[in-house]
């Protein structure tokens, strides 16, 4: 973090350098705020994409998700596809969860201690044909 | 003699000038009509084995089992309908099982039929090499490109394509050539595995023009080899239908790399195969393995 900048070390030659980091400090700040429940817990997944041979396809893949907190607590974690949690672990600080999963969408995870979300992460979709001709219904006259 | 080989030369031009002012299609429901451009490019790295009868060297037909290593450029790019297209390897929607460098106007489309007017080279054009121990003689074949229309249904898994070749731009073949082929697909996992069934006909003046060996060109093999018994009669060849069928699978490695492997065989029509002309036998069997880099 850069709140602690001492001014009387600056020189000229810094000046421009030192305040644009300020100025990126205070918008990192402002993120912080938001994101401090986040900032105290890991959320990791493999992996990240998942790649289907044709846009619209559905995906299949095999994923591990681990996630450790500061704290001992109740943990489930979540799909956004999903309105049950995959798992839930009690009295636990940290979990690992496999799974083979599918899905055409991106897909959200996260993890919830009660009513509070404190991590996500997120499988992305991708294709490597990525245009679908069968839906295409042009025409020029 | 006219030569049309520029066709491929030209759809990679084009290409290249419509990726410089890359956009991506959009489509306006409201009017159906198309904006923008779209395009597929891809290269591929293809490994096989094929299995056929070749003439030998005392002229007997012999079977032959050819290793080969060969690389794919495919493309195409469209632009408010109009098209230009190269086939390769994979399995996206650009190709039917008999489509050819092509450029062309998709003038029509509904729900599932694509329709297209376009001039494909129907037909590769190639040489024939005579060596005997003095000689040698080159008999010269032009490609064929031909004005035609294009159907290509999608139905889910399946991909139907129509095509008929009416008029070529090549006074000297003339003749007529169409082609029906059939594709089923099914996902397993992320493998998809394909099946694919198709018939081409092609014409007795086409087959002929390739296939068939005249009195002059037969009297010249047989002066170069100084050997009337060598089997280069004249020859009139028929038309008729080559039958294909093939089974591969493809699996995206990453989301630009694709694994994928084939089984084919094609039936030749007998008045091709019998032609002292044909390299090949009448039915030639080919399995491989290709990796593919679509950009």
């Amino acid at each position: 973090m850069m709140t602690n900048i001492r001014l009387n070390k600056i020189n000229h030659n810094y000046l421009i350098k030192y305040t644009l980091a300020a100025f990126l400090s205070m918008f990192s700040f402002v993120a912080s705020a938001d994101e401090s429940k986040q900032k105290q817990s890991v959320l990791t997944i493999q992996p990240q994409k998942c790649v289907a041979m044709r846009e619209g396809q559905t995906c299949y893949v095999d994923l591990e998700i681990k996630w450790a907190m500061e704290t001992t607590g109740n943990y489930c974690l979540y799909a956004s596809t999903k309105n049950e949690p995959l798992r839930c672990w009690y009295d636990a600080q940290n979990g690992r969860f496999t799974t083979e999963f599918s899905s055409n969408e991106n897909t959200l995870f996260y993890l919830k201690n009660e009513q509070d979300e404190l991590a996500q992460v997120e499988l992305k979709m991708a294709w490597v044909y990525k245009r679908k001709r069968s839906s295409v219904s042009w025409r020029v006259f | 003699m006219k030569k049309i080989t520029l066709l491929p030369l030209i759809t990679a031009t084009i290409f290249a000038c419509f990726n410089s002012t890359y956009a991506h299609a959009e489509n306006d429901r409201e009017n159906n009509q198309s904006h923008g451009f779209d395009s597929f490019f891809a290269v591929s790295a293809i490994a096989g084995v094929s299995e056929t009868n070749l003439i030998g060297d005392s002229f007997e037909r012999i079977d032959d089992t050819d290793i080969f290593l060969e690389f794919d450029i495919e493309l195409q790019a469209r632009w408010n309908g109009f098209f230009v297209e190269s086939p390769g390897r994979s399995q996206e929607n650009i190709n039917g099982l008999f489509s050819g460098v092509a450029v062309g106007y998709n003038f029509y489309n509904t729900e599932h039929w694509a329709l297209d007017l376009y001039v494909v080279e129907a037909f590769q054009g190639g040489e024939y090499f005579f060596n005997s121990n003095t000689d040698s003689l080159i008999i010269e074949k032009d490609s064929n490109s031909r004005v035609g229309a294009r159907a290509t249904g999608y139905f889910s898994d399946y991909l139907i394509q129509f095509i008929a070749s009416p008029i070529s731009l090549q006074d000297e073949i003339k003749g007529f050539s169409a082609s029906a082929s059939l594709r089923r697909t099914w996902q397993i996992k992320n493998w998809n595995v394909y099946a694919t069934v198709g018939a081409f006909y092609q014409s007795d003046e086409i087959a002929d023009y390739y296939y068939g060996i005249s009195e002059s060109e037969s009297a010249q093999i047989k002066q170069l080899f100084n050997d009337n018994n060598a089997p280069y009669d004249p020859y009139t060849a028929d038309g008729g239908v080559l039958i294909v069928g093939e089974v591969g699978f493809e699996y995206p490695v990453s989301e630009n790399i694709v694994f994928g492997g084939f089984f084919s065989g094609v039936q030749r029509p007998s008045g091709i195969s019998d032609s002292p002309l044909s390299a090949e036998g009448s039915s030639i069997l080919t399995a491989g393995l290709s990796l593919t880099y679509v950009f």
